[in-house]
């Protein structure tokens, strides 16, 4: 690399200076909550996700011909095997309401995976992960 | 060297910084009193000799600092193919058995660390290493870009040796005051007739620089770093975005400015590139994929991450929830997961205090290299018990936090806070930092040396105020410099 003591200029992107303005930063999820999905029965205890997949008309059998619902609630986290009865306050809607599903962001047809895409899950701003405040730099 | 306290003050210097990008000015100190980060007024002179033997050796330590890592990767049983395969069911690294256990890393982080370390070295960390049984189709080496970091050091100016205090590898901070607004301040303020004016061509080393009669021009960090990527990584458009993550929990908007600055840089070389915050990326479970999202609920206008740098330490980073998953995809054979920049090894290896002992038993008896270290050791060492004055520094800590100094078995300054709380610790040779008289007191300056891609790039001081402030930490301000 060639030998430069000192820079000749140092101009900034007015993407920079907007932001040393006070322009807009990255927006940070305190104010929104994650949401944890998982494919149970009427009584809230998790089946298999291929119960919930409409495309392999699935989602109405078992024993009985049971219904089968998407669970979720901002308490799910990940991990809750199959058999595991969820904790309770959560809410569910149809494995197959399509307008529930695109409401949250879920394909609107097929297998939606138990603790599916989730946000939050590094950093500190928006997971509440625990660590005390500080710098991330030094 | 030269302490200058009655420098010329700027009409409207705190705007004019504050547009520049200085938001994060204003510090408020634990007694509620605000003091002003920026010092208007006093700076420091060195002379050209002086730049020259900062320069040699900030560039002699990195090239320690690369033994040391390379040193540091074989004491890990991960760094051979035999030591995966015996360690792919069971664990193999504890600390009797891995030097990178037994300063607190995750094992399930090593080959990672290892990988990125070797990644560029076409004979070292070849397809074989990541897929042993030759299941998927052959790759060439993968790349791990890397675009800074900041040594700190001693030094009194001429007849004095540096001395490597410190080095900030995978996070360093105080890059807009140092690459930015010293330099506007001594543009401004034009106190030198020297040609080389300021120690100071951060900026230009990320951006790069045309051609000109008698200088060929220079790529810059980033055109060098993603071009090497895009040479590993054939799929990669010409200029692929480039996500730059912060933590938004961090209030004083230091964090932000500093990522947005590095952003900035990767922009005006020529990059399409994204603000975003650390709880924004997120983790497609299905996909096997890292994210961007939005915010929660609006999954659907996810974006793939291909490249990402993120100013956040690994050492937080693989200890949370998403860390295992974001690990298993970096390991992707076929070369297809997120890029991190800067890597993990940056954290693992060079960036935590554990590199000071490890320097020190490679290179204490060089008559020619370790003049630049100090003697150091791992706390519970034999070795750590003669010395009686020291700095005692947490493996893993930032900003001077739970560094305690020891000057004849009495401690003169300490640090409580969070960090070491896993009982890591390195004791470090007593190397008080110079003092020099100011108008607030008795001063004492740390010398940040920035190395950008790896080249010694330029300077910023910090100074602390009294005896506090010969431990470094965040209430410390900023003086610029001049080459006089």
């Amino acid at each position: 690399m060639t030998k430069r003591i000192t820079s000749r200029s140092v101009s900034l992107t007015s993407t920079f200076l907007l932001l040393a303005a006070g322009g807009v930063a990255a927006c940070d999820n305190d104010d929104t909550q994650d949401e944890g999905f998982y494919c149970a029965d009427a009584n809230g205890v998790v089946v298999d996700e291929d119960n919930c997949d409409d495309d392999g008309n699935t989602g109405v059998g078992g024993v009985g011909l049971l219904p089968f619902f998407i669970w979720h609630s901002a308490s799910y986290r990940p991990g809750y095997a199959v058999g595991t009865k969820l904790p309770p306050g959560g809410s569910r809607f149809a494995y197959n309401d399509r307008a529930a599903r695109q409401r949250f962001g879920l394909p609107t047809t097929g297998r939606v995976t138990n603790g599916t895409v989730k946000t939050s899950v590094v950093g500190k701003g928006g997971g509440g992960t625990g660590k005390t405040s500080g710098k991330s730099g030094g | 060297m030269r302490r200058v306290p009655y420098g010329p003050v700027r009409d409207g210097w705190r705007l004019t910084n504050y547009s520049l990008g200085l938001t994060y000015n204003d510090t408020e100190l634990p007694d509620g009193t605000m003091v002003s980060y920026w010092q208007e007024g006093p700076y420091y002179e060195f002379s050209a000799a002086e730049i020259e033997e900062l320069e040699t050796a900030t560039s002699t330590l990195q090239a320690m600092c690369i033994e040391a890592g390379d040193w540091m990767v074989r004491q890990c049983p991960r760094h051979t193919v035999q030591g995966r395969r015996e360690g792919y069911f069971t664990s193999i690294c504890n600390p009797e058995s891995c030097f990178l256990a037994r300063i607190g890393i995750p094992e399930y982080t090593h080959e990672q660390i290892i990988r990125t370390w070797f990644d560029g070295d076409a004979d070292t960390w070849t397809h074989y290493d990541k897929d042993p049984d030759m299941r998927l189709p052959m790759q060439t080496p993968d790349y791990s870009p890397s675009v800074y970091g900041r040594f700190d050091l001693w030094y009194n100016g001429a007849g004095t040796t540096p001395k490597l205090l410190e080095y900030n590898a995978q996070t360093p901070t105080s890059l807009v005051e140092a690459a930015v607004i010293q330099w506007h301040w001594m543009d401004q303020t034009n106190l030198t007739d020297h040609p080389w004016r300021q120690w100071n061509s951060i900026h230009e080393r990320l951006t790069g620089w045309e051609p000109t009669p008698g200088e060929p021009g220079d790529p810059g960090a980033w055109r060098r770093n993603i071009n090497k990527l895009r040479e590993a990584r054939t799929w990669l458009p010409e200029k692929p975005k480039i996500f730059f993550a912060y933590e938004t929990s961090e209030t004083s908007g230091e964090d932000r400015m500093n990522v947005a600055y590095l952003m900035a840089t990767a922009e005006e070389a020529g990059y399409p590139v994204e603000l975003i915050a650390m709880s924004q990326i997120g983790w497609d479970v299905a996909g096997d994929r890292v994210l961007y999202v939005p915010a929660p609920g609006q999954e659907h206008k996810a974006e793939p991450i291909d490249i990402i740098f993120m100013l956040y330490p690994w050492e937080w980073f693989w200890n949370e929830e998403g860390g295992k998953a974001f690990f298993r995809n970096m390991a992707d054979p076929e070369k297809r997961g997120t890029v991190w920049i800067e890597p993990p090894y940056k954290a693992a290896l060079l960036g935590n205090k554990a590199i000071l002992p490890v320097l020190w038993k490679l290179f204490g008896d060089d008559a020619e290299r370790g003049k630049y270290l100090l003697p150091a050791y791992f706390a519970e060492s034999s070795s750590a018990a003669s010395l009686k004055s020291y700095a005692k520094k947490p493996v893993w800590g930032r900003e001077g936090g739970s560094v305690t100094l020891v000057r004849d078995g009495a401690t003169v300054v300490d640090n409580p806070t969070e960090y070491g709380t896993d009982g890591r610790f390195v004791l470090q040779e007593l190397c008080e930092l110079p003092s020099f008289d100011g108008l607030e007191g008795t001063v004492h300056p740390v010398l940040g040396s920035w190395l950008i891609d790896g080249e010694p790039a330029g300077m910023g001081i910090r100074e602390g105020l009294g005896d506090e402030g010969l431990v470094t930490r965040d209430s410390c301000n900023f003086v610029p410099h001049i080459i006089k």
